[in-house]
């Protein structure tokens, strides 16, 4: 009987990426966008009906173990554009440490008007960075590795949101610059807006999201032991 | 049929390879994920003219199309804190939000700047 469940709860969680993917591309409203809406929607069900999260994510996970192969993938738009991103190395590595001083610079200050503690704020500094690595960069701070998950998820959304917003506003124009401030502020979900703009805002993103992620990996534990913070 | 067929079978060697990343990751005791190892792998390997582009690709831009459904399950994960999510709301929407909004708009402005500053330098 558990396998049956399982079955229904990938059909479900596909069934939710499906219909708010329509929905989005029907209406194109930034809150539409099915990493919000369907994760929403599925917690939603679950918790009218009395289901666990790890219940659902017993058969879910399946789902999840695409992931791997699918950042793999990366691999081939990165080949496609090498020579894009080998012009502006330059830029992007000015541009993706500056991003990464003022996501650390951020949440420090952020988290001091609202009067954080010192637990919640060694677990929130990894937000702007990949999740594997947000787990390990949590651990190295003496953060909570699955508090920061969850704030990178939601990082991850916010900036899926906001990430066109910004370009709409500040009129960024080409497309390293588009993929590379959803790549450093959003990671993975802002690499997957990304591709939706265009692959080379798509490769410069996903090599973003990679540099972002081991520089932060360089620079934080190094900040957080200089500023005190333990 | 042809068409679902090949799709299959290259996302199946996408599967391979990043199977092949973690390997080489744990058995060599790399500091970096085995992804990231297979990332390059097949960087390397398209590089040097061993994997064809036209072997991978239909598979990698499916898969890359269809990247969020892949992080739905994890994101579903709230629902456990909303409690905690709850009493800490406004710090947390301060740095997930403005912290997010702000990076952005500060990294891609001063990129996109960087990128036309060399552009008048070039000689047309």
């Amino acid at each position: 009987m558990i396998w049956v469940m399982g079955i229904f709860y990938v059909l479900l969680t596909l069934g939710a990426y499906l219909i708010s993917k329509l929905l989005y591309r029907k209406t194109k409203f930034l809150l539409f966008t099915p990493f919000l809406i369907a994760p929403l929607a599925i917690a939603a069900l679950l918790m009218s009906t009395g289901v666990e999260y790890d219940t659902y994510n017993h058969g879910a996970k399946v789902i999840t173990k695409l992931l791997q192969p699918a950042t793999v993938a990366f691999a081939i738009p990165l080949y496609r554009y090498s020579g894009l991103l080998w012009k502006h190395r330059k830029a992007m590595l000015i541009g993706i440490g500056s991003g990464i001083l003022l996501s650390l610079g951020t949440t420090l200050l952020l988290t001091a008007i609202a009067q954080m503690d010192a637990g919640t704020v060694r677990s929130l500094l990894p937000h702007s960075v990949t999740t594997p690595l947000a787990m390990l960069l949590s651990e190295t701070l003496k953060g909570d590795p699955q508090v920061s998950v969850l704030f990178t998820i939601m990082t991850g959304i916010a900036g899926m949101v906001l990430g066109p917003i910004v370009i709409r506003l500040f009129r960024i124009k080409h497309e390293v610059s588009k993929g590379l401030l959803l790549g450093v502020g959003a990671h993975a979900a802002g690499t997957a807006k990304a591709f939706e703009l265009g692959e080379q805002e798509g490769a410069i993103a996903s090599v973003v999201t990679i540099v972002t992620a081991l520089l932060t990996l360089l620079v934080a534990p190094a900040l957080v032991s200089l500023l005190g913070i333990a | 049929m042809k068409k679902i067929t090949a799709l299959l079978l290259q996302i199946g060697a996408l599967v391979l390879f990043s199977w092949l990343g973690n390997l080489l990751a744990d058995w060599l005791h790399l500091p970096i994920p085995g992804t990231l190892v297979a990332i390059l792998l097949v960087f390397a390997l398209l590089h040097a003219g061993v994997l064809k582009l036209s072997w991978l690709e239909a598979g990698a831009d499916f898969l890359i199309a269809n990247l969020v459904l892949f992080f739905i399950p994890s994101a579903v994960v709230l629902m456990k804190h909303t409690e905690y999510l709850a009493s800490h709301a406004v710090g947390i929407a301060l740095v997930v939000v403005l912290g997010t909004f702000l990076i952005m708009a500060l990294s891609g402005t001063l990129t996109e700047r960087l990128i036309n500053k060399r552009k008048d330098e070039e000689p047309q």
